[in-house]
């Protein structure tokens, strides 16, 4: 497997969202790269090259489902460690219980309206690059530890 | 099932027991802690009621933190709740193995009592403010 990255693996192909993401990640403490891939091929294609810090995966992006590239990742023994967020729309238990059963870190509802998301990604970012120890190392000397 | 929430904390060390408690309270955060000090109490607990997130210090003997996972894991019950790992070594091979066994999370615990604080407040608001569980909906801006 390739070398550790420090970037954050995103699959997202809106360009609004994208561009949200970038903006709130600019403002937080630890400003990491951010790689966006709009497909679950380029997402995989992406982990072969380079581990990521994390993946967040927009559910909603086709064709694939969240819940399959979830499984292909975690499948993978080179890749199951990677810790893997999933952004979503629903709010139902059994569904947020699949994502977590299936492997994933995270389950984060999508606010609907631009300041929830701005300050969902803000909570998002400022735990895992800061609270977390991830297993392609640290973002920088965490800023939570003097 | 909100009024019900609770975090379940492996944790035999007083001290950061009442660290733990204390920062919920300055975060006017009102969810119960139940604290347990051994990996049979926690699975029967976790038996007894589904909690938003599990915490363990890796270091309460005589198991280990990695027992206690694969031990919650391996559980009907358990393998859909969160479960983040607490310990002192910032180890790549084991950090990437406490993620690979299934941790949401690996924290390292900070070494100064102001460090720790913070640590807490950030997880707290993010399992509680940020995340989902399958126990739990966070209170955040929609």
């Amino acid at each position: 497997m390739a070398n550790p990255g420090s970037h954050i693996l995103i699959l997202e192909d809106d360009h609004d969202d994208r561009q949200l993401i970038q903006s709130v990640l600019e403002e937080s403490p630890v400003p990491v790269p951010i790689r966006f891939v709009s497909s679950g091929t380029a997402l995989l294609e992406s982990l072969e090259q380079h581990e990521p810090l994390l993946v967040m995966m927009d559910f909603n992006v086709q064709p694939d489902t969240g819940l399959e590239l979830l499984e292909a990742i975690k499948r993978r023994d080179a890749w199951r460690h990677i810790p893997v967020v999933i952004g979503g729309e629903s709010s139902d238990t059994d569904f947020i219980r699949l994502c977590y059963r299936k492997g994933a870190c995270s389950y984060i509802i999508k606010p609907t309206s631009i300041d929830g998301i701005r300050a969902s990604l803000a909570g998002f970012f400022s735990y895992w690059l800061q609270v977390p120890g991830l297993p392609a190392g640290q973002p920088q000397t965490s800023a939570i530890r003097p | 099932m909100a009024t019900n929430s609770y975090i379940l904390m492996l944790e035999d060390d007083e001290d950061d027991r009442q660290l733990t408690k204390a920062t919920l309270d300055e975060l006017g955060i009102s969810m119960r802690v139940h604290f347990v000090r051994s990996r049979d109490e926690l699975l029967e607990q976790l038996q007894a009621a589904e909690p938003v997130v599990v915490l363990l210090d890796y270091n309460v003997k005589p198991d280990t933190g990695l027992d206690v996972l694969q031990a919650i894991k391996v559980r009907p019950e358990g393998r859909a709740v969160p479960v983040v790992v607490l310990g002192d070594t910032d180890d790549p091979d084991f950090v990437r193995l406490c993620y690979n066994k299934g941790a949401a999370s690996y924290v390292v615990k900070p070494n100064s009592y102001e460090g720790t604080r913070r640590a807490i407040s950030a997880f707290f608001t993010y399992w509680l403010r940020v995340a989902e569980t399958p126990a739990h909906r966070s209170e955040k801006l929609v």
